[in-house]
């Protein structure tokens, strides 16, 4: 057989749709009699075809520590400054003044120095002014599956409407304190190995800060925030006053770095059904 | 300074210059598709990464000597070839075809667009090192048949029929996973 009868070298611009009418005809004349050539083209759109595998951010944090690293650069320091100056000038760092939440969340911990805290109403201008905050899910009792990219909208929604809303109105106030520890248990198996020490410690870090009230662990995410990796993770907490679960929490931390300072911390209430 | 629109080229310029926000941009912009390709090439993902990572820790060390007889792009397709090839043999993961056709059998039944992609790595991993290396690097990193011939050493027509025969093998190793698209003239 010729080899130059075959339209290989077509192939690739031909499945893209980028070719003149032509060598489209040609393609097509010669794939109906080629049985080789079908196959090949079988291959390429099954390679062009399957969904782009990309770095997760977990991921690409990894590598451009490695990078940097081997190059002597300090590139996740630098980022971090980046975020606090989008922060910053977008007048976004909003120490949370939401009652209850404050004290709840970092108040404690952060104090005024430290924590970074972006409230509901100014959400939506973190977007503009930062970098859209992105997560992945990787677990909880009604967070099974992969949930895909989160921007800052959906993040909040995991609160008010998503998983933490799901786990609030699922679990009874009897209940609360006696489920609290299997959904940290199934939170912890389900993230991903560079976070699940950070998931124990950060989750235990809250319930302790938060003893008197009650707390559930909903969900957990990995993601960025305006570029620096992060995990979040989503409770559901009520108090006595309140009887059931109706608030959630929404905490991102940078990692791997800690617990103490979290890149962002989202609350309010859950609207009633 | 603004980094937008400059070509890689320019950007590799600057970089040898002494700009190192260049580099950085660099590796923003082509750190994706390099592992899409290392992935593809490696079979695995702690080896795709090794490789990325390695690919632009050589870019950094090597800049100046960049001739630009070539596009960067190339150059990095070509660096990355070398790292996933250093890599693997470093972890001792060649692929081993007959298990990884069971496993594309395996999955067959499988319908989800979740599971194309897995599918896709797999049958990857069927084929022969040289056939994958060609067909990552031409269908997925678009680099040109001549191009490829120059990087990994061999002649045009070993590179043509590398293509040839991995795209081939690659189609009939997912007929049966990967739903048929219908083609122009059955419109």
């Amino acid at each position: 057989m010729n080899e130059t009868d075959h339209v290989s070298e077509a192939l690739r611009p031909y499945a893209e749709g980028g070719v003149d009418e032509a060598t489209e005809r040609r393609v097509e004349r010669h794939l109906r009699e080629c049985d080789e050539c079908r196959a090949e083209l079988a291959g390429v759109r099954a390679l062009l075809g399957a969904p782009p595998e990309g770095l997760t951010e977990i991921e690409r944090a990894r590598v451009r520590r490695g990078i940097a690293d081997a190059t002597g650069a300090d590139a996740p320091s630098r980022r971090r400054r980046a975020l606090y100056a989008a922060l910053g000038a977008a007048a976004l760092v909003v120490i949370v003044a939401v009652g209850a939440f404050y004290t709840l969340g970092t108040g404690e911990r952060g104090g005024a120095g430290g924590s970074v805290a972006v409230s509901e109403d100014r959400a939506e201008e973190a977007q503009g002014g930062g970098q859209p905050l992105t997560a992945r899910a990787f677990g909880g009792p009604v967070f099974e599956e992969d949930a895909g990219e989160l921007d800052d909208a959906a993040l909040r929604r995991t609160g008010s409407r998503g998983p933490v809303a799901a786990v609030a109105r699922s679990v009874s106030p009897e209940r609360a304190e006696e489920v609290a520890d299997d959904y940290l248990e199934s939170l912890v198996d389900a993230a991903p190995d560079p976070v699940r020490d950070q998931v124990q410690t950060c989750a235990d870090t809250i319930l302790e800060a938060n003893e008197d009230f009650t707390l559930v662990p909903a969900y957990g995410a990995t993601g960025t925030v305006a570029d620096r990796d992060a995990l979040v993770l989503g409770f559901a907490w009520s108090n006595e006053e309140r009887g059931s679960l109706t608030g959630y929490m929404v905490y991102a931390w940078p990692t791997p770095a800690g617990c103490d300072i979290p890149l962002s911390y989202q609350a309010g209430e859950i609207p009633r059904r | 300074m603004d980094r937008d629109g400059v070509s890689d080229e320019r950007l590799l310029e600057r970089f040898v210059s002494g700009d190192r926000a260049s580099f950085d941009e660099l590796v923003h912009r082509h750190e994706d598709r390099i592992f899409a390709v290392a992935l593809r090439i490696t079979g695995n993902r702690a080896d795709a990464l090794d490789a990325t990572q390695n690919t632009f820790i050589a870019l950094f060390r090597r800049a100046e000597s960049f001739r630009g007889d070539a596009r960067v792009s190339t150059w990095l397709h070509s660096i990355a070839t070398n790292a996933c090839r250093d890599v693997m043999r470093a972890n001792r993961r060649a692929p081993e075809p007959t298990d990884e056709i069971t496993a594309v059998e395996e999955v067959a039944d499988v319908e989800r667009a979740a599971s194309v992609r897995v599918d896709v790595t797999r049958a990857l991993r069927a084929l022969q090192h040289e056939y994958r290396e060609a067909v990552v690097l031409h269908d997925l990193g678009g680099v040109p048949y001549d191009e490829i011939a120059a990087l990994t050493g061999v002649p045009l027509g070993t590179v043509k029929s590398r293509i040839s025969r991995g795209r081939a093998q690659l189609g009939r190793l997912l007929e049966h996973t990967v739903e048929a698209t219908p083609s122009k003239e059955e419109r």
